[in-house]
């Protein structure tokens, strides 16, 4: 298999990335639906496991793709996020709801 | 190269694509579940040569799945890099506990991915390299033979104990830690006592088990700290131990050479083999020190074995029995 130049992969990933945009925008958007869901439920019910380990996993997923899209604040929010939601933390929902924020801010995006 | 990504999320999938193709890798098979990646793998009329795992999958996890590839029939050194999320420590150790060869984390860069993979490329046609040359012998029997046969100063992987792994995923593993900020580790080296004079007189086979037991007796001694051995070359194995405070050097030494006498290792005419380790002062790997620098302490530990057993022409008793020894038989 040839090499290629690292500049010129980088620009070939650049744009591939930007052809890509409007899917992980779709998929932003199919989550936060699904997120929106799950954190009513777990504001109603806060000791269901299953129900939270559904929430991690889904800011577990948002974490690691959001910054290959250039949106960087984003992954960290919902690394954050993964993690008090995790370790129990009080501000778990807190910081769900402001993830959820940034979330529609990208799903709205036209 | 023929490459199998699995990831439960298919964007990430169709972005490793990309990736790969960026690289000027075509070749790709994907998989979202590790159901489908072993029916894949099952399948498949040509043996992969790179797996890329996702961890965090539903049902069975991508560290599990990595173990189950090693297990299969021509997998046991197939390179396998796990691309995810996740970065704690505990996850980059089970990885490499389980046979990952590399770690790369998300959001992942396609320039990095793409050295990491050529790395792996690298392993891949050294190691057909080696099988193609033996193949081409008349004789199998001394072919097998052969490909057994090391220089003394080769890494050899030492396959089937726990906690030890080959020096290239040692180094791999101390990159990603230090990646992390995970740092709190000590670097020893161990040498083992005449063992050029060991693989002067044994087979090829007879020095690679002898490896094994002083493999296992060095992983054995720090078994109660989080740990991986990997064996250098050159009689040296090298131990990356975590904790701030852990115990000296004189007492995994001594547990080590206890854990060898208990095994009683012999060659394959029953004539039993007289192994002892020695343990080089520990390198220290700090938060300070990063990237290339915590591999380099893994060399800097053999450098300082190396001048310590000069200096002292090995510190053998010379007298009486040694004191772990004394502790067994008094």
């Amino acid at each position: 298999m040839g090499m290629v130049a690292p500049d010129a992969a980088q620009r070939a990933m650049e744009a591939k990335l930007q052809a890509m945009r409007p899917k992980f925008v779709a998929q932003v958007t199919q989550r936060l639906f699904a997120l929106e869901d799950l954190r009513d439920m777990h504001e109603a019910d806060p000791g269901d496991e299953r129900i939270r380990a559904e929430l991690i996993h889904g800011a577990h997923k948002l974490a690691g793709i959001a910054g290959m899209f250039g949106e960087p604040d984003l992954g960290e929010l919902a690394r954050v996020t993964e993690n008090a939601l995790g370790q129990h933390d009080p501000e778990a929902l807190d910081r769900l709801d402001e993830l959820l924020g940034e979330m529609a801010i990208i799903a709205t995006e036209e | 190269m023929k490459i199998l990504a699995v990831d439960d999320d298919e964007l990430i999938l169709e972005v490793l694509v990309e990736a790969m193709s960026a690289n000027g890798h075509e070749d790709v098979t994907t998989a979202t579940s590790a159901e489908e990646a072993c029916r894949k793998i099952a399948a498949s009329a040509e043996p992969f040569e790179l797996f890329l795992l996702d961890i965090q999958m539903p049902e069975v996890t991508g560290i599990e799945l990595c173990r189950a590839i090693r297990r299969m029939p021509g997998h046991a050194t197939t390179p396998i890099i796990m691309v995810t999320a996740m970065s704690e420590r505990q996850y980059v150790t089970a990885a490499f506990a389980a046979g990952a060869t590399d770690y790369v984390t998300k959001p992942f860069d396609a320039l990095e991915l793409g050295a990491r993979i050529g790395m792996a490329e690298r392993l891949v046609k050294e190691h057909s390299r080696a099988e193609t040359s033996s193949y081409a012998m008349a004789d199998l029997r001394a072919a097998l033979e052969d490909q057994r046969k090391v220089s003394f100063a080769e890494p050899i992987n030492i396959e089937g104990v726990d906690g030890v792994i080959g020096l290239v995923n040692l180094e791999n593993y101390l990159l990603q830690l230090s990646r992390g900020g995970l740092f709190a580790t000590n670097i020893f080296a161990i040498k083992l006592a005449d063992a050029e004079k060991l693989y002067a007189r044994t087979n090829a086979s007879d020095f690679r088990y002898a490896l094994a037991d002083a493999a296992e007796a060095v992983a054995t001694a720090v078994s109660t700290r989080d740990h991986f051995v990997a064996y250098a070359g050159g009689g040296i194995f090298v131990a990356a131990v975590h904790g701030r405070e852990i115990e000296s050097r004189d007492y995994f030494e001594d547990l080590a050479n206890i854990a060898l006498y208990e095994m009683d290792p012999a060659d394959s005419s029953g004539a039993r083999l007289d192994l002892r380790l020695y343990f080089g002062e520990p390198v220290r790997v700090g938060m300070l020190r990063s990237g290339s620098a915590a591999v380099e302490a893994l060399y800097v530990a053999i450098e300082r074995i190396e001048d310590s057993l000069r200096r002292k022409s090995v510190r053998k008793p010379q007298h009486g029995k040694a004191p772990w020894l004394k502790m067994l038989v008094g």
